[in-house]
């Protein structure tokens, strides 16, 4: 029998049901619907400090703060498929997904190669032009491009749950959830 | 006989270490500031009390933030200086989310505060060339071009992760203490 995969997503907007949360839902239900075993992480509830430059998890492996973070890296080296969702403020990522970011600081290389990851990122302005090329360089760059399975881009919603009237952006995450299961396992 | 008027110059630290490389470019830059006659004062985000934004806009029907927090009283402070010097190490190739939240926080700041000040940044990095910092510069400009922000400098000093060793690096530090001057003529 096949171990069913793990999926984990993250939603870094500070609104419940709002349409960061909505997408990745969504991603989540696709990859469920085919086996995949999920869970979805709202950052803004736990408790996750901003990286402290110290670099004593450089010496030690792990960091000084002792918050909700080891659980994620933990969950995250458990998972096989990282769906992270984040809103675009101000060109880039919000300062709850970057704090979490931050402290990946701490974790193994070897948690990150190989990873599949689905980037989620909805936006206000009206297509998706230029405004996402500094947010989505970071997730690139950072992440390394080949590990990026897709990018769930929303253009043109800003009020809490627009996306659910963009039914064609709903189905292109669904089904982004379900071709990370089928296409790469 | 023309009365010249000060300008009164912010140094905002978006890094968690104290005297690390962010907070003495931003420091070498406001000596500039003091040798062209300027006027000077410095706040360290990371011992202030600055939460991320909670995306529920209230701000947009009242004007003010909802949250109770230093940010606030760091509004006043930006609204009295003509120039502010933003710094921020590069994290994964993006801006600290300490500095995150503080921009964040810029949503409930009526847009005419934003015409026409003028920003120095200050970006250090571990990693060793200015591409480094690409995501990151590329944000902030976006952010001023939307604000009507006048872009004075931009001081990046690759390779340097290790606390405070910017010191040593007379040419960037004279870069610093140039733009210093340049930002306050």
């Amino acid at each position: 029998m096949i171990k069913s995969q793990r999926v984990i997503g993250f939603v870094g907007s500070p609104r419940r049901n709002g349409n960061t949360e909505i997408l990745v839902d969504e991603v989540l239900a696709g990859a469920q619907e085919v086996g995949a075993q999920v869970e979805k992480i709202q950052l803004t509830h736990l408790n996750i400090g901003p990286c402290r430059g110290c670099g004593s998890c450089k010496r030690t492996g792990k960091c000084a703060q002792d918050d909700d973070m080891a659980v994620l890296l933990e969950k995250m080296t458990e998972s096989h498929v990282w769906v992270f969702g984040t809103p675009l403020y101000w060109w880039g990522p919000t300062a709850q997904f970057k704090a979490f970011m931050d402290r990946w600081y701490s974790a193994e290389g070897s948690m990150f190669q190989g990873q599949r990851v689905i980037l989620v990122i909805p936006f206000a302005a009206g297509s998706a032009s230029e405004g996402i090329r500094h947010i989505v360089g970071m997730f690139e760059t950072s992440l390394g491009k080949r590990n990026i399975f897709a990018t769930v881009l929303a253009p043109g919603v800003y009020s809490l749950g627009a996306v659910r009237r963009h039914t064609e952006v709903l189905e292109r995450a669904r089904q982004t959830g379900r071709d990370v299961i089928q296409i790469s396992s | 006989m023309r009365l010249k008027i000060s300008k009164h110059v912010l140094g905002i630290v978006g890094s968690p270490r104290r005297q690390g490389n962010t907070d003495l470019l931003v420091e070498e830059i406001l000596r500039g500031v003091k040798d062209a006659g300027g006027t000077t004062s410095k706040v360290l985000l990371d011992v202030m009390d600055i939460r991320p934004c909670k995306g529920c806009f209230a701000c947009e029907k009242t004007g003010v933030c909802v949250q109770n927090d230093d940010m606030a009283e760091l509004i006043e402070q930006m609204k009295a200086s003509q120039v502010w010097v933003l710094g921020t190490p590069i994290y994964w190739w993006g801006p600290s989310a300490q500095i995150k939240a503080f921009i964040d926080r810029w949503v409930s700041i009526s847009r005419e505060h934003f015409r026409g000040k003028r920003v120095v940044l200050a970006i250090p990095m571990g990693g060793g060339a200015e591409s480094y910092a690409r995501h990151t510069v590329g944000m902030f400009r976006d952010i001023f071009d939307y604000l009507g922000i006048q872009h004075i400098a931009t001081v990046l000093a690759p390779g340097f992760g290790r606390k405070g060793e910017v010191k040593t690096a007379h040419s960037i530090m004279e870069e610093a203490r140039q733009a210093g001057k340049k930002a306050t003529a």
